[in-house]
């Protein structure tokens, strides 16, 4: 029996899945509104009502908040989403289907950058209008780029978290997770109002070094190796990809 | 659908992206790393025109100083508008392609220096653009409004600010209340102890202090011109400020004060002393504690009549740069005071003994006085100091290098690699002649060239028109026009007179009140007044135009003597008002007094109008309302 | 079976187990094309763990299944395969029709869209959002989903749940057209007329095990139950006394209509002779798989007990 000699358009699964996951996403404002405006409200406030030093601190705090605001869609679209649907069993129709999976990562993964880039884009408004924050163009396009794919590591831990958590549970832990870490990371406030124990701490987690690297971008960081913040972020990648793909990959799944 | 989906969206971000706003200026990178070339070669096109030169050039040939050492001959290589390579001679561009060439300057016969600093100065208005364009790059202001000194703060991390000189600040002084600082007028917090001393300093460095000055009289001293503060508010200060990191200096005018200051840890004193000369012990005690002093040797010898800036007004070169306000600030003198020319001496010997001992002495002009301008006026203080006996290669470090060593400017005052192309190239050699240092051939400021301005001219002064300044119903101090109305006694100028000012109430009709102006003339001051000042302009120097003005109106009446009173106006920058007298009696009279009379009256410049009573000594009162500009 | 059948799916000593439980033992089966294999059995039986397996969720402890001569789980078996599985509910803010289409996508030579709507009986609310399905319109979209890729092999884990009469009807018809249409249908249920209308061939789970294996007509054959009815007025307890009777009851609650269970029917009849027992009205039925079922599983029991 000859199976192989038609497949399907490989790029049209990957557009439908992306425009479905998308399309969902808008039609719940419930969940994406909340997602969008939690950075951009905390920036309001932080950065420029109650700024400190109106001269550095809605540029250094808009960096910040955009780290923090890309990571929200990468952990709950890959933590919660995953997990729901396992919790449905739409994630094991969807399984035996002949979806590949990598079109299930990559609708996600579409699904966090177009959210990303819309809270890029929110907050870079605001930023610019009301705290009259001025960028080279270069580093307005940097900044976005870092944003946009720094992301990835997040879409990584987001999978491994939705593949073992279970449904119900799931948001709330993903909500431990994200905001604890942000604001450990110095996401909220900059990393210097934290006492020097948990500065050295954040070196553990990963949204400070993403925001280590693009604070580089306008000479804000702290001044640590390029290299150092790289590697913490793709190792957190290469590992959580790891646990996703055999999380996976595991049979016997209850 | 999806087809447009793939285009519209790109177009979208590339316009969002052009749209977001750029810096006015380049960004402030800490390395230096400055945008794509391509950019520079731009301007560097664009300006071919008027032959300036920016970012990337050789200069050959030239005097080299570097802000502590010298080279007689180098070449020195600017690339991407800093410092990039120094040495006596640099390879050729012969070898290179065309595009990779960079323009070259000869500068044979001349010397390249790096851009001049102002230790003391006192910043507003067109402070820093008068002073770029006499070479002096940067300003160490030692009393201002934060308001002012902000935005130059600001400004001074920007690459692109190349107009302007940049400003450090201490922004508000230290002093008692009644103190030498409070007498211009404007409302600024004082110290009454050192309990306040703490919550002081942190408002100064809140509002954006990169130092923090004092100024003190001790109570040992024998001057006593103003109130000080005391000895434990000093020592809370020198605490406070060195707990955040900041220098503390000290305004001193007596040996006895400066050591004071000194031994309770004070990074520097500004101003030398006139009153003696400097001890052996005091001279240890500042190489000891490596303290550092500004003498701002012109303002005393103005101070001391001494000044004589004709030299300095018959070079071309200088003329030329000069705004009108300014050629007429030099022009005057402080009033004299009384002080014996001996006492200058003091001060010259003073700063010559302290150099040779090898304690850093630091060039400020206490710009703008009398007789002293932003700019040109360090340029004559570094004469002063060549009087005094330095030799030229120590008046340039301490305008240049020796700045550094103490205050927080980064690399200002060095031209070492990779600093800031912030210099000037001036014809001549000023370690042969020091008024060489006026001869600027080109300047540049963070490596862009800048084209020094021909007989520029300050911002046109507020004009007034008719109309009621004060009816004294309500508050003394505040005018419907300009800054206000305050006290003034030759107490200034070191005299005794006093005044005191109130509101009456008349019995008849009780919501007119009037102004009563009761004091005391005594001797003192050569030219004794007291009475009340109208200052017109933002600050004591700066004046408003009065061309729609006509007269000033006011009635006035005397005390049970019949009093003469004087009606003074002041141009801007100038201690020689225009004197108008008249006769009170005892009954309401409505004064007018025309303005056209005063033949060398400039309508357009007017600071302050005084009305006192002056020469003669004893008691007097008067009464004054409805001040009206007619 | 004919020779010019072809067989999709061939299983062989399926043996699974989840830690100490044995759910599966040694299961041999096979699935021809245009044909509807019906898995029957109680929860518990290991009828989903049956499907999981032969999906490819699980894995086996041992055995050899091959589907289209593929593993199951490839994705080349994905692409000619077709499943409706158990799911509690869908992703809420997709519409019918966009759940439709993207599964469509995934095939290469799916089922035309009006073909989808014709099947599962979805055109008028194929806007409506999967969150405003009720239970067995519910049913209906996973079934089109399954289809619309126009498989040739379908699996239906209990279909009809929670669906009316009318939606059942329509889908067993849905099922015989594909089934006319080439399409291999392997599905399990728990309600036994729908095995019994829709199957070529049964197969009965218990508790992991192969029972029974034929078509309906052959397993209600290899019980010889049979239903005696027939009116009298005798007593309820004479006739259960009967030693052949297996059971006795009353129909609808009558008083005299009786109803006797045997396996064998003749020596029941001589018996209620030889009783001087009246009848009227006597017929004689073949068991309905239903009864067929619930005997062997007494059966079942019958001699697991004994061992």
């Amino acid at each position: 029996m000859n199976l192989v000699d038609k497949k399907p358009n490989l790029l049209n699964i990957f557009f439908l899945e992306s425009k479905t996951e998308t399309t969902r996403l808008l039609r719940t404002p419930g969940f994406s509104i909340p997602t969008l405006l939690f950075p951009i409200m905390f920036y309001t406030f932080f950065g420029i009502v109650f700024s400190m030093n109106p001269a550095t601190m809605p540029t250094y705090l808009m960096i910040t908040y955009a780290v923090f605001g890309v990571i929200g869609p990468a952990l709950f679209s890959f933590g919660v989403g995953i997990a729901i649907e396992r919790g449905q069993g739409w994630f094991d129709l969807k399984e035996v289907s002949p979806m590949p999976a990598s079109a299930y990562i990559v609708s996600r993964i579409t699904l966090t950058f177009f959210f990303s880039a819309a809270i890029i884009i929110l907050l870079f408004l605001i930023g610019a209008i009301f705290g009259e924050v001025r960028l080279f163009r270069w580093q307005w396009v940097s900044l976005a780029a870092i944003f946009v794919f720094g992301s990835l590591p997040f879409c990584a831990i987001g999978m491994t978290l939705g593949l073992y958590l279970k449904a119900s549970s799931a948001p709330a832990t993903v909500n431990l997770i994200y905001l604890p870490m942000g604001f450990l990371s110095g996401l909220w406030l900059p990393i210097n109002f934290l006492p020097e124990v948990m500065q050295q701490f954040a070196n553990l987690l990963p949204p400070y070094h993403l925001a280590q690297l693009a604070l580089k971008i306008t000479d804000m960081d702290l001044g640590f190796p390029v290299f150092l913040h790289l590697s913490v972020l793709a190792a957190y990648t290469l590992i959580f990809v790891f646990l996703a793909v055999k999380a996976y990959h595991k049979k016997d799944k209850k | 659908m999806r087809g447009k989906l793939i285009f519209i969206v790109p177009i979208i971000l590339v316009a969002f992206f052009i749209m977001l706003p750029e810096p006015n200026d380049r960004p402030m990178t800490q390395n230096g790393a400055t945008p794509n070339s391509s950019s520079t070669k731009s301007t560097s096109v664009e300006n071919s025109s008027v032959n300036l030169v920016n970012g990337n050039f050789i200069i050959r040939e030239v005097r080299f100083y570097d802000g502590v050492n010298k080279l007689e001959r180098a070449d020195v290589r600017i690339t991407d508008f800093k410092v990039s390579n120094v040495a006596e001679s640099l390879p050729q561009q012969t070898k290179l392609p065309e595009t990779e060439r960079v323009p070259e300057i000869d500068g044979k016969g001349k010397t390249l220096i790096p851009g001049l600093i102002d230790s003391h100065t006192h910043a507003y208005m067109d402070a820093l653009s008068e002073a770029i364009n006499f070479g002096v790059m940067t300003e160490l202001d030692m009393f201002t409004m934060p308001e002012f000194a902000n935005i130059h703060q600001v400004k001074r991390e920007q690459l692109d600010n190349t107009n302007s000189a940049d400003l450090f600040s201490a922004t508000i002084l230290a002093t008692a209340p009644g103190g030498h600082g409070t007498q211009f007028g404007s409302d600024i917090p004082v110290l009454e102890n050192s309990s306040q001393v703490d919550a002081f300093v942190l408002q100064r460095i809140e509002q954006g202090a990169d130092y923090i000055k004092a100024v003190y009289n001790s109570k040992k001293a024998k001057r006593k011109n103003f109130p000080s503060i005391d000895h434990d508010t000093l020592k809370a200060l020198v605490i406070a400020a060195h707990q955040h990191g900041k220098l503390l200096v000290v305004h001193i005018d007596n040996l006895v004060s400066a050591r004071e200051a000194i031994e309770l840890g004070a990074d520097g004193i500004i101003h030398s002393f006139m009153d003696t000369l400097v001890d052996d012990s005091f001279v240890k005690l500042m190489l000891e504690k490596k303290a550092f002093m500004i003498p701002t040797l012109t303002v005393q010898a103005s101070m001391t009549q001494q000044i004589d800036n004709k030299d300095l007004l018959a070079r071309d070169h200088n003329v030329a740069h000069l705004t009108k306000l300014q050629t007429q600030q030099l022009k005057t003198n402080f009033p004299n005071f009384g002080i014996p020319p001996e006492a200058f001496a003091n001060a010259m010997n003073s700063v010559k003994l302290l150099v040779n001992a090898g304690v850093t002495v630091l060039a400020g002009s206490d710009a703008p006085n009398s007789g002293i301008s932003h700019g040109i006026s360090l340029h004559a203080e570094l004469e002063l100091l060549a009087k005094a006996g330095l030799s030229n290669q120590q008046i340039l470090h301490s305008a240049t290098g020796a700045v550094g060593q103490h205050f927080s400017i980064g690399n200002r005052g060095r031209l070492i690699e990779d600093s800031r192309a912030t210099m000037i190239l001036l014809d001549g050699n000023p370690f042969e002649n020091i008024s060489d240092t006026q001869k600027i051939s080109r300047i540049w400021k963070n490596g862009k060239e800048f084209e020094r301005v021909l007989k520029p001219e300050s911002v046109a002064n507020t004009v007034f028109s008719p109309g009621l300044i004060n009816d004294f119903n309500q508050k003394i101090h505040k005018t419907l026009m300009g800054a206000g109305l305050g006290e003034s006694t030759d107490q200034f100028a070191g005299g005794k007179s006093v005044v005191e000012l109130a509101l009456i109430k008349d019995s008849r009709t009780p919501s007119d009140q009037y102004l009563k102006v009761i004091g005391e003339v005594k001797q003192g001051f050569m030219f004794p007044w007291s009475g009340f000042s109208y200052l017109l302009g933002k600050d004591p120097q700066s004046g408003v135009d009065l061309s729609n003005i006509s007269a000033i109106r006011f009635k006035a009446k005397g005390g049970s003597k019949t009093t003469q009173l004087s009606v003074l106006i002041f141009q801007s920058g100038s201690m020689h008002p225009l004197q108008e007298d008249l006769i009170l009696t005892q009954d309401w009279q409505d004064f007018k007094v025309e303005l056209a009379q005063f033949k060398n009256l400039d309508l357009t410049d007017v600071a302050n109008i005084s009305i006192v009573r002056t020469q003669k000594t004893g008691q007097f009162e008067f009464m004054i309302d409805n001040l009206i500009f007619e | 079976m004919s020779q010019t059948e072809q067989t999709i799916a061939s299983i062989r000593n399926l043996n699974k187990s989840f830690a100490d439980n044995k759910v599966l033992t040694d299961i041999n089966l096979e699935l021809n094309q245009s044909e509807v294999l019906s898995i029957l059995g109680p929860n518990g039986a290991g009828k989903t763990t049956l499907i999981n397996t032969l999906l490819g969720r699980l894995s086996m402890d041992s055995g050899e299944v091959s589907l289209f001569g593929y593993q199951p789980g490839s994705l080349a078996v994905k692409r000619q395969t077709g499943a409706m599985l158990q799911v509690s509910s869908l992703p809420d803010m997709s519409t019918v029709k966009e759940h439709i289409e993207l599964f469509q996508s995934y095939y290469a030579d799916p089922m035309s869209y009006d073909q989808v709507m014709a099947f599962s009986g979805l055109k008028e609310i194929e806007n409506q959002y999967s969150k405003t399905l009720s239970g067995g319109q519910k049913q209906r979209l996973l079934f089109a989903l399954a289809i619309c890729g126009s498989p040739k092999l379908l699996f239906l884990d209990e279909p009809t749940v929670g669906m009316d009469i009318s939606a059942r009807k329509s889908l067993w018809k849905a099922i015989e057209t594909l089934k006319e249409k080439g399409t291999s249908i392997l599905l399990t249920t728990h309600y036994l007329e729908e095995a019994d209308q829709l199957s070529d061939r049964v197969v009965m789970l218990s508790k992991g095990k192969i029972v029974r294996e034929g078509t309906p007509s052959e397993i209600k054959s290899q019980i010889n139950t049979k239903r005696i009815r027939f009116r009298s007025d005798a007593d309820i307890a004479l006739l259960a006394g009967l030693k052949t009777a297996e059971r006795t009851s009353q129909v609808n609650g009558n008083n005299d209509y009786f109803e006797i269970e045997t396996s064998n029917a003749e020596l029941t009849i001589k018996e209620i002779f030889e009783q001087q027992i009246p009848m009227t009205d006597l017929t004689i039925v073949g068991a309905a798989l239903e009864d067929a079922f619930e005997i062997i599983n007494n059966q079942q029991s019958t001699e697991s007990a004994s061992e």
